[in-house]
């Protein structure tokens, strides 16, 4: 007798267990070690018995099914494989964060500027002790254009306090029209009012950055700022419409639930995510961030890995001069950081390389998880 | 479609989501294949069954709900134009001769192909390729913003493209004098008699991709690769591969053509021998419409072949396994062949085909073949009647809309196909003097792709990882000679 996992239910490995992706029921099942050897057995086409407890548990979860002879499960994907290989592919840009300004008249104690640790400011608004001029309009226009050229999924337009030059933001999203799958504004608690959001339009999302639950909107995407050292579980949270932006200044003294340590780190398991991790990091594949000074980055929160200054040259010269640095950054998947390599949960896991790499000084360090998987443990 | 596996397993290939599924009896009983739905209820399986069963249904209805996302964009010229800038032009292909030193018995050019053109003295001049080169750099750089990774690649074709050596030297020159700053990727089809030692160092110097045509042992080789006087080219070839051997040049690879009167088992023999340039192709002489080569052959022939065909497969299936080198010419034939067949299958989302959702055809322009007058045409093997521009106005984007738009209309057959997912061809199968045959009088490809499916999950049952490795070997390799990639 065989056993095969479904079409849509993957095995990964890690250095001691390992775990099961249902890519379409979008749940995640850890296996000891010697149910994870048992799958990989099978998966391989390997003989077992039917009456294997694990195994019918497996099948009544609808995971895998018994065969009287060795069978072959193709895989579900998206696409076709061989177009990964076409040497000439152009860069596949998922999202880009537009920083039109840097001028902000409130003093947040966790703003970028202040130095502090942020898990996710890149969706805040931030201002930076940094020199130089803002791009003119004119510029963040054409950079629009390039974006549409290059198929750019998402924009976020963000700042600096971004009431400070509404009339631009507003010149900004009617010029980019309907050319975008999503398009952000990053807004706050000091500034937002609901005639600033409704000035918006219906086809761009608003993120509120909000410090106190109490001011959370039901009606827009919050980012929640909280203080990681002093994090406990908020009830009532809606997941769906508020992110939390975790923010410490050393996390040596996280609570060992909060949701950068904890299996609170996984993100919800489907199709586009798990086969996006496999290949990209989870958050920096596919993503640019542009400065107010016209600096190329990652990511608003990596300012020191620039990859050219647009101001007087194309979006795409970047790509032509820093091919290799940019494909590197995109293709940093967990499998490139040494810890996640050997953790069986990595194509699930919610990683920001920015906040390691203050913690640790090192791009590719690992400071913020407390799961042992050499052990297969959490401690 | 259903489909059998030479171990028996049944297994059903889903046409709307590009999935394949292992078709066991209760499946077969309680789900409707072409619509997922739920036919039979459950209540007389066991418990476990029951519960995978009932789940599994609910599974497959919402993979159907995610093929329904992708949207496809309309065929205007504005459009195709874009679709190029971004994921066409990867090569320029230069025909810089018609003439060819050889007469070989399946050339495409030969009296066996109604609508191809045929040999002829005429070169092409340089200033028809300055001119080329000169309008598709042009274009490489208005690309950019489109798509700033491409690499411009330049093709050297015949006829036999060494005859007009001069000419590819002078074409080299001028692009490394006047567009410096370019990496330009080169390569070249060639019969492989004509390269001495200056040549050699040529090609070599400027890192030519370099395909030489060498089917095999002399026995085998010499039946069709044969200059004017009909005398074989085996000897002159081998030696001249050698030279490339003998230098560790890795960018020399062959393509190798069969046909009904080939030793299957020759031909492994020679190939799987490390002292040859690797395979890159393996193929039969193409059956494009208006193709009469095979009616030279007998039944006999015919069913020679066929036995010999499963005789070999059967070997190849007998001794699958991680520990054989990639390569060989069974891997061609069988291995790499049921690799790439599964490699090529879009699930869900085709994002390369979108202006043309049936076959494998691309969208005119993803490469551009100039002929020796400077014609555009959509690639090397098309029939040369349907050109896309020229040299003076370079790519027409309203005719390629127009032919997308001929071409959709003669594959009347595919809106109701249950394989169209499964389809490769293109253009050249249907192109005839000035228009394309329906598919319904082309199309039989029923027949051949179940027996394609059969091998490839067959091999698969026996090996689960060699069927995507040896993909992923080959495509590895390919696209570090190749410009492009699935032609």
């Amino acid at each position: 007798m065989y056993f095969r996992l479904n079409p849509e239910c993957f095995l990964v490995e890690g250095d001691h267990c390992g775990a099961i992706y249902d890519l379409i029921d979008g749940h995640l099942y850890a296996l000891t070690a010697n149910e994870s050897a048992l799958i990989k057995h099978c998966e391989s086409n390997g003989g077992v018995k039917e009456n294997e407890p694990f195994l019918q548990e497996l099948k009544r979860l609808c995971i895998g099914n018994f065969f009287n002879k060795p069978i072959y499960i193709e895989k579900i994907r998206l696409g076709a494989p061989i177009q990964e290989y076409q040497p000439s592919n152009p860069p596949h840009v998922a999202k880009v964060f537009l920083e039109i300004n840097n001028k902000c008249k409130e003093s947040c104690w966790y703003c970028g500027r202040n130095g502090i640790h942020r898990s996710l400011g890149c969706i805040g608004c931030n201002i930076w002790n940094e020199k130089g001029n803002n791009l003119s309009t004119e510029r963040w226009k054409q950079l629009i254009d390039e974006l549409r050229d290059l198929e750019c999924q998402s924009i976020y337009i963000t700042g600096g306090d971004l009431t400070f030059v509404w009339d631009e933001v507003l010149e900004l999203i009617d010029y980019a029209g309907d050319s975008f799958r999503k398009l952000f504004v990053t807004l706050n608690e000091h500034n937002y009012t609901d005639l600033l959001t409704e000035s918006l339009g219906s086809g761009v999302q608003p993120i509120i950055q909000v410090t106190n639950h109490e001011r959370i909107s039901k009606d827009y995407f919050n980012l929640f700022v909280i203080d990681g050292d002093k994090y406990s579980d908020i009830k009532g949270l809606n997941v769906d419409n508020v992110a939390m932006d975790i923010v410490s200044s050393n996390f040596y003294n996280l609570p060992s639930n909060s949701p950068l340590i904890s299996k609170k780190k996984f993100a919800p398991v489907n199709i586009y995510r798990f086969l996006h991790n496999k290949k990209f990091h989870p958050c920096l594949g596919n993503s640019l961030a542009i400065s107010w000074t016209g600096e190329v980055m990652p990511c608003i929160m990596l300012r020191s890995h620039t990859l050219g200054n647009i101001r007087n040259k194309c979006l795409y010269t970047c790509f032509e001069k820093k091919e290799e640095e940019i494909k590197r950054l995109w293709t940093m998947n967990l499998d490139s950081i040494q810890k996640c390599r050997a953790c069986e949960f990595r194509y699930a896991c919610t990683d920001c390389r920015a906040l390691e790499e203050k913690l640790t000084g090192d791009l590719y360090g690992k400071k913020l998880c407390n799961y042992v998987p050499e052990r297969g443990v959490w401690i | 479609m259903e489909f059998r596996s030479c171990s028996g397993v049944k297994y059903w290939f889903d046409n709307s989501t590009g999935m394949f599924f292992p078709l066991d009896p209760i499946l077969e009983e309680i789900i409707n294949p072409t619509t997922f739905g739920q036919t039979a209820t459950l209540n007389d399986f066991e418990d476990i069954d029951r519960l995978y069963y009932s789940k599994l249904a609910k599974k497959l209805k919402s993979l159907q709900q995610l093929s329904l996302a992708e949207k496809h964009p309309k065929n205007r010229p504005d459009e195709v134009r874009k679709q190029l800038m971004r994921n066409g032009l990867l090569q320029m292909t230069l025909c810089v001769t018609e003439n060819c030193n050889l007469s070989c018995n399946y050339c495409a050019y030969s009296k066996y192909y109604e609508y191809s053109r045929r040999p002829s003295p005429r070169n092409m001049d340089f200033k028809v390729a300055k001119n080329a080169l000169d309008y598709y750099c042009t274009l490489i750089e208005e690309g950019k913003r489109y798509n700033p990774y491409r690499k411009p690649a330049i093709g050297f074709y015949g006829g036999e493209p060494l005859l007009q050596f001069e000419l590819i030297k002078k074409c080299i020159s001028y692009l490394e004098d006047s567009y410096s700053s370019y990496e330009f990727l080169y390569s070249i089809t060639t019969n492989g008699t004509l390269l001495d030692d200056e040549k050699i160092d040529f090609l070599v110097k400027h890192n030519f991709s370099i395909a030489i045509s060498l089917d095999g042992p002399q026995c085998e080789h010499d039946r069709n690769r044969v200059y004017k006087t009909g005398n074989g080219t085996f000897n002159d070839v081998m030696k001249n591969v050698k030279k490339f051997m003998d230098i560790g040049y890795e960018r020399c690879h062959l393509i190798t053509v069969f046909d009904y009167k080939s030793n299957l088992f020759n031909l492994q023999e020679f190939f799987n021998n490390k002292t040859m340039p690797r395979i890159s192709i393996v193929t039969m002489p193409t059956r494009f419409e208006g193709c009469t080569y095979y009616t030279q052959f007998s039944d006999e022939d015919y069913v020679n072949f066929k036995e010999q065909v499963e005789t070999a497969f059967t070997w190849y299936l007998d001794h699958v396994d991680m520990q054989h080198t990639f390569g060989s010419f069974f891997d061609h034939l069988f291995g790499f062949s049921a690799s790439k067949f599964l490699s090529s299958i879009p699930m869900f989302i085709d994002r390369r085909a979108s202006l043309i959702p049936y076959t494998g055809a691309c969208i005119p322009g993803r490469k551009i073949y100039v002929d020796i007058n400077g014609l555009f045409h959509i690639c090397e093997k098309i029939c040369p009647n349907f050109p896309i521009g020229d040299i003076s106005t370079g790519l027409n984007f309203d005719k390629i809309t127009e032919l997308i738009e001929r071409y959709q209309n003669s594959l009347d057959l595919c809106p109701d196909c249950n394989i169209e997912k499964l389809c490769v061809e293109c253009y050249c199968a249907f192109a005839t003097d000035e228009h394309f045959t329906k598919a319904s009088q082309v199309c039989n490809k029923h027949a051949n792709i179940t027996r394609d499916l059969n091998r490839t999950f067959s091999i698969a049952e026996k090996s689960p990882s060699l069927i995507n490795s040896l993909a992923h070997d080959y495509y590895s390799w390919v696209s570090k000679i190749s410009a492009t990639m699935g032609d």
